[in-house]
């Protein structure tokens, strides 16, 4: 009981000792009281910046129907804005509907696309090819085959995902949170892949046919600015006719006009044509007669080329002719060939020719068959024939690829009488080097009517080389024209 | 019978020549969809031509094996390939040849470890036919040959590094040879082949040129 008193007689002392010293530290200065500082904590100061200014919009945007064209192209043009600078973009938005929704159908550099850049919208002496931006947006033409590939476009790609992703979502709606779980990371997936098609996709599919009102909108853009969307509508509309391709009309018309003209008066009054000596021609009947002569067969190779190329075509009247003169001779002919179209297209021609001839029992359906539709298996195939059967003379007509060099090698080797005709002048130098005779480009055309001496077909030999003249005589005008300054004579025969 | 040999196919000549011919300059899209329409004709029309040229090879390499003809071996090759590689496309993985066609399996080993190589070494052999076939041309018998000699030696050397190395104006030589005469001359060939096959299309489509009929 004794301690209490002295314990709490030194608390007080000790008290009053601090409350001496505190009070001495604080008021020791002369002057007002200090400020309170702000506590110390972490914070940061928020820079509000200023939305960036919005770019000064287009102006006169103008929207027109893409001439010449089947109703799926629109042309945008605009002056070029004072202010552009080349690291700017636009864009292109286009809806169905002016309230919209907008999709990007074209975006490009401020730099590039000018009317320049569009010769058969804005011809090519209009004076502000330079000043002013213009775009054509194809839109997709309404074709099966254009449908078709809409199928395996972004855009129907992305209907197909988001369909799916629905199915999933529903089926999944009523399932225990633990079930839903299994199906979250496909979920995400899918809506990446959307995002992602999305993203990727210049999408013009909504606006499919012709002859409907569409809306198109440009915006500037520069980074995060952006200029307000200026919006133009516009039908697009499909033509009767290219005016594009006129040049190209009024040449295959003069053409035919002058071809059916000289037919028309060798059939009222047959004339003894003249047509140049072509050697290779000259050459078949003495390759047939050798090939007679030595027992052996002969081979007509038909070029890669299906029934749909001219240059088929030919090699199977040429065939004709030929046959007509194996006929009379008798001696084994096999024709090889690469397509089936081809192939029937031959039996025929040769039968009929046998028939004409009176030796309907020549012709064996399996003197002309199918070897392979496979060029390098072609190749194998009628090499080995080559080099099995040894025949005396080789006919190559038609349009041939790399392997033209294999087949007559071998033919060279074996050493037949070969004779080709040829429009690829890739392989041209190949078949000159290792052949007796070629028929070069034109020749291969010339040749039904050289060995057939039909009037009318000499006739529209005629007329085919009065066209050449013509066309020569206006290449030499246009070298002299255009080397004096005449702008517009180099453009006569552009083709857009 | 005539007029199915003759008067008909003239006509449909006639008429499908004059839609290809006017497809070039109509571009409306009416006009578009019966051209395209026509042209997926063109490959049902192929479909049925590609049994015909099987059955016309099957035949023939029958006979051949019938016969004992010289190299009947090379069709037994043929029909063996055939009847495997039949088999394994319409055994289409267990899937059936109504199923579209797998894209493993044993055609696909067929083609890729038979067919693409056997290819390839056709491609490669003719390397060695270009220098034989070189060989003979550029033994410079005439002026042309020797033209054709020296003009190769100036390309072919103008073209590779040591060209550079020995004249600096062979690179330059080698190209005006390509760049100059070469696409004159092939210029005046691509004149001539387009005149020819505008005039013998038109010779088909008015019917002037026939012999693709069997006759005149």
């Amino acid at each position: 009981m004794s301690r209490k008193p002295r314990n709490t007689l030194i608390s007080a002392i000790l008290v009053t000792l601090l409350s001496a010293l505190l009070s001495q530290s604080a008021f020791s200065q002369d002057g007002p009281l200090p400020q309170l500082m702000p506590y110390p904590v972490n914070t940061q100061i928020e820079v509000v910046t200023p939305p960036p200014s919005p770019l000064l919009p287009v102006e006169k945007l103008e929207a027109y129907d893409s001439p010449d064209d089947s109703g799926n192209a629109i042309i945008l043009a605009w002056p070029i804005p004072g202010d552009e600078k080349p690291e700017q973009k636009y864009i292109i938005e286009a809806a169905s509907d002016q309230s919209g929704p907008w999709r990007q159908v074209a975006t490009f550099n401020a730099s590039t696309s000018f009317k320049a850049d569009l010769p058969r919208a804005f011809t090519w002496n209009s004076t502000d090819l330079k000043t002013m931006h213009a775009i054509e947006i194809n839109m997709a033409p309404p074709t099966k085959a254009f449908r078709d590939m809409l199928d395996e476009s972004n855009y129907n790609k992305t209907l197909k995902l988001k369909e799916t992703l629905k199915q999933i979502e529903d089926s999944i709606k009523d399932m225990a949170q633990a079930e839903k779980d299994v199906f979250a990371d496909q979920i995400a997936e899918l809506k990446q892949e959307i995002i992602d098609l999305e993203n990727a996709a210049p999408v013009t599919v909504t606006l499919l046919d012709p002859d409907h009102y569409y809306h198109f909108r440009v915006i500037r853009s520069e980074g995060e600015r952006l200029s307000p969307p200026v919006s133009v509508g516009v039908i697009p509309r499909g033509n009767w006719f290219d005016f594009g391709k006129l040049n190209n009309f009024v040449i295959a018309i003069m053409l035919a006009g002058l071809i059916l003209f000289y037919v028309y008066r060798a059939r009222k009054k047959p004339e003894n044509i003249f047509i140049r000596r072509i050697p290779g021609l000259e050459a078949v009947e003495d390759a047939i007669g050798r090939a007679t002569e030595m027992g052996k067969p002969i081979f007509f190779v038909h070029g890669l080329a299906d029934m749909s190329s001219i240059s088929t075509v030919a090699s199977v009247n040429i065939l004709g002719k030929i046959t007509e003169r194996v006929a009379e001779y008798g001696t084994a002919f096999k024709v090889t060939n690469k397509d089936p179209v081809v192939l029937a297209v031959s039996q025929e021609t040769v039968k009929e020719a046998y028939l004409r001839m009176g030796r309907p029992d020549l012709y064996r359906d399996d003197d002309v068959f199918f070897v392979s539709q496979d060029q390098f298996s072609y190749a194998t195939g009628v090499e080995g024939m080559i080099l099995r059967e040894q025949p005396a003379s080789i006919f190559y007509f038609g349009y041939y690829f790399a392997e033209a060099l294999l087949l007559t090698e071998t033919g060279a080797h074996m050493g037949a009488i070969q004779i080709a005709g040829t429009d690829s002048y890739t392989q041209l130098p190949f078949f000159i080097t290792t052949c007796d005779y070629t028929l070069m480009g034109e020749e291969l055309y010339a040749a039904s009517a050289y060995l057939s001496r039909d009037p009318k077909l000499l006739a529209s030999l005629k007329g085919q080389d009065l066209m050449k003249g013509l066309i020569i005589i206006f290449i030499l005008a246009g070298i002299i024209l255009s080397t004096a300054g005449v702008e517009w004579i180099m453009h006569v025969m552009e083709s857009f | 019978m005539l007029f199915f040999k003759r008067q008909l196919p003239l006509a449909i000549a006639f008429f499908f020549g004059l839609v290809g011919f006017f497809a070039q300059y109509i571009p409306h899209h009416s006009f578009e969809m019966l051209y395209n329409e026509l042209i997926s004709w063109v490959r049902l029309l192929y479909a049925f031509a590609l049994i015909l040229g099987t059955y016309s090879l099957l035949r023939l390499h029958s006979k051949r094996i019938e016969r004992k003809d010289a190299g009947y071996g090379y069709s037994l090759v043929l029909w063996a390939g055939f009847i495997v590689t039949f088999a394994a496309g319409m055994y289409n993985e267990g899937r059936g040849f109504l199923a579209g066609q797998a894209d493993t399996g044993m055609l696909m080993w067929i083609y890729d470890y038979i067919f693409k190589p056997a290819g390839a070494t056709m491609f490669s052999v003719l390397a060695f036919f270009i220098a034989s076939a070189a060989y003979r041309t550029f033994r410079a018998r005439t002026p042309a040959a020797a033209m054709l000699l020296i003009s190769a030696i100036i390309v072919m050397i103008g073209r590779i590094p040591i060209g550079d190395m020995i004249s600096e104006h062979l690179p330059t030589l080698a190209s005006w040879l390509m760049e100059v005469p070469n696409a004159a001359v092939k210029r005046g060939i691509f004149l001539g082949v387009a005149l020819g096959v505008v005039a013998t299309s038109l010779r088909i489509i008015f019917g002037i040129e026939r012999a693709y009929l069997g006759g005149d």
